[in-house]
């Protein structure tokens, strides 16, 4: 469960980064305050990740964030590519 | 300025990496593997029936084990007993023959020998991970000279890519022009897996660098010292004294495991190693992220306690957790499998800098022979490896179980297929045929991964509604291996055309 957790909060912490890049921002606008959500979200998600990895489990609680951090950025990567390919603007 | 350091760095990176490349795609490869070596082992041993409540052995099968391994010591072998573990539950006798630890396995419960074939197992990847299969000399001095290159591969990689790096943190544009797909792949795997690739890659050559330093005058006093000490261990006089010396069986092994394990302080002891007086059981490597060698020794005459020896110096528990966390010898599946798509994600990263590197020389370089070996010989490390992988679990269902040699003979197909996908490669290259190659080779790697489970299936060499979990998920992971593979060629297909 506490794998799970950490997942989604990279995963929404990678897609806060990604939607706040230009290039994603034209595809996908975003008002001011949105942008301000995500920006927090790009910050807060990997901090309560690490947070609960570390309370779950001092030793290997490093090794579980960055791992999950990886795949989750890999998983979001993918997920970007077809919402961007559905819309049509992907070459 | 920066433009020039960029420019330099460039062409570092693209040298160190292209040319230790070739061999470290291997090397990533193996060791992705090897992470799972134990189930690797057990799915090419089906004879060994694993019971997954059984993970303490009874007196009785200990007995059996410690029977096994004094017939094993008296043919002159170092034989030592590891003990059942959640990953691996059964007992095995194992022996280094050179290349792997081989032996005999027993049944936890009733100590009975299971008929398994000879097989280099899930071993064989990890001895070419670490040292190319060509021994512990000159072949982890070879892997940690590149894993030094690839420490320098990554360092210049950074430097290239480090404006880019944060807005492109997760930008991958897979339908792309050629070249703009694959840099995506290789600068996605690179950055998300960034933390993965230089833990590993540092912890894998400070492991070894003992091997390429000089040696430190006090280090070699030491040497000398234990090797003189090991020497007095070892059965003097060949075969015919070491049989006489280990006539004596050990003393009941439970209750010395019982006592190793209150003295160390563990649930958990795995690894118990037999010397002409003394019996030393080991605390197990999954006990903590620190792989330390913590043991209690006892008398093989008589069982009598004689020490404990624990390492808890800063300087001991640095190197046990640099081990550690290399060895990646855990006890939790999650944290195993984290480390395997890692694995995948760093040899991916590999690979796919290699075709960079051919496509950014192909329109300057295209027609030198050098690039056309240079051609042939990605095409032998990114598709002839897992070809010649897929040879090997062939193999292991289609020969004889009781040949002679079989383990020789198993580990010459990987070889053989790897020789012949290198041959193919670099012939097709010459002859200015590249593409075709690919996809032959694409074409015989689809076939063998989907065919891994068929296979499996019609050799009725198990049961698939007990213990079936390890066939699963080997057949499963190989048989997606096929697919991407097919589907690979349908791309590379509709693009010559």
């Amino acid at each position: 469960m506490t794998a799970f957790c950490v997942f989604f909060l990279w995963a929404i912490s990678f897609w806060a980064h990604e939607s706040l890049q230009p290039r994603t921002l034209k595809l996908f606008p975003a008002s001011n305050q949105k942008k301000k959500a995500l920006f927090c979200l790009r910050i807060v998600g990997p901090l309560l990740g690490l947070f609960l990895c570390l309370a779950r489990d001092v030793a290997y609680g490093l090794l579980y964030w960055f791992g999950l951090g990886s795949m989750a950025g890999i998983s979001i990567s993918l997920l970007m590519v077809l919402l961007k390919r559905k819309r049509g603007t992907l070459h | 300025m920066r433009e020039t350091f960029r420019t330099h760095m460039g062409w570092l990176h693209s040298w160190v990496g292209f040319l230790g490349g070739l061999v470290l795609t291997a090397i990533f490869a193996t060791g992705t593997l090897a992470v799972f070596d134990k189930e690797i082992t057990q799915w090419m041993q089906p004879e060994v029936v694993l019971k997954a409540n059984s993970v303490t052995a009874t007196p009785v099968a200990l007995h059996h084990a410690a029977e096994t391994m004094q017939a094993e010591q008296q043919q002159g072998r170092f034989a030592f007993i590891t003990l059942p573990s959640w990953r691996d539950p059964v007992i095995r006798v194992l022996h280094y023959d050179g290349h792997e630890f081989i032996g005999p396995v027993l049944d936890p419960i009733d100590g009975h020998l299971f008929p398994a074939r000879q097989t280099a197992g899930g071993q064989f990847f990890f001895d070419f991970h670490f040292a190319l299969r060509s021994g512990p000399v000159l072949g982890c001095t070879i892997v940690t000279i590149l894993g030094i290159c690839l420490l320098v591969a990554i360092g210049s990689g950074i430097a290239i890519q480090i404006k880019a790096m944060w807005p492109d943190l997760i930008v991958f544009r897979p339908f792309g022009a050629r070249p703009r797909a694959w840099l995506d792949a290789h600068l996605i795997t690179g950055v998300l897996f960034l933390p993965f690739l230089i833990m590993i890659t540092y912890t894998g050559t400070a492991i070894r660098a003992r091997g390429i330093l000089p040696p430190h005058p006090l280090l070699v006093a030491r040497h000398s010292e234990q090797t003189a000490q090991k020497a007095d261990d070892r059965p003097k006089g060949g075969r015919k004294a070491a049989a006489q010396q280990t006539d004596l069986l050990p003393p009941p092994l439970a209750p010395l495991i019982a006592e190793a394990k209150e003295r160390l302080q563990t649930d958990k002891c795995e690894l118990i190693l037999f010397s002409k007086t003394e019996i030393r059981i080991f605390r197990s490597d999954e006990a903590s992220l620190f792989l330390s060698r913590d043991m209690v020794s006892f008398s093989r005459a008589d069982g009598h306690y004689l020490g404990t020896h624990i390492q808890n110096g800063a300087a001991a528990k640095t190197t046990q957790l640099i081990h550690g966390l290399h060895y990646a010898r855990f006890s939790t599946r999650l944290l195993l499998w984290l480390y395997f798509v890692s694995g995948f994600a760093c040899t991916v990263l590999m690979a796919s800098g290699l075709v960079l590197f051919l496509i950014k020389r192909r329109k300057n370089a295209g027609n030198r022979i050098m690039f056309r070996l240079a051609e042939g010989l990605t095409l032998a490390t990114f598709i002839g490896l897992p070809i010649s992988i897929m040879g090997l679990f062939w193999a292991n269902r289609l020969l004889p179980v009781n040949m002679p040699e079989r383990l020789s003979a198993e580990t010459d197909v990987f070889f053989a297929l790897w020789a012949l996908s290198c041959l193919h490669g670099v012939l097709f290259s010459i002859l200015k045929k590249p593409l075709i190659g690919w996809q032959l080779q694409i074409t015989a790697l689809a076939i063998m991964a989907m065919g891994v489970p068929a296979l499996d299936i019609c050799s009725q060499t198990h049961s698939w509604l007990h213990d079936a979990t390890r066939y699963y998920v080997l057949d499963i992971l190989v048989f997606l291996l096929g697919l991407s593979a097919l589907f690979s060629l349908t791309i590379l297909k509709r693009r010559s055309v």
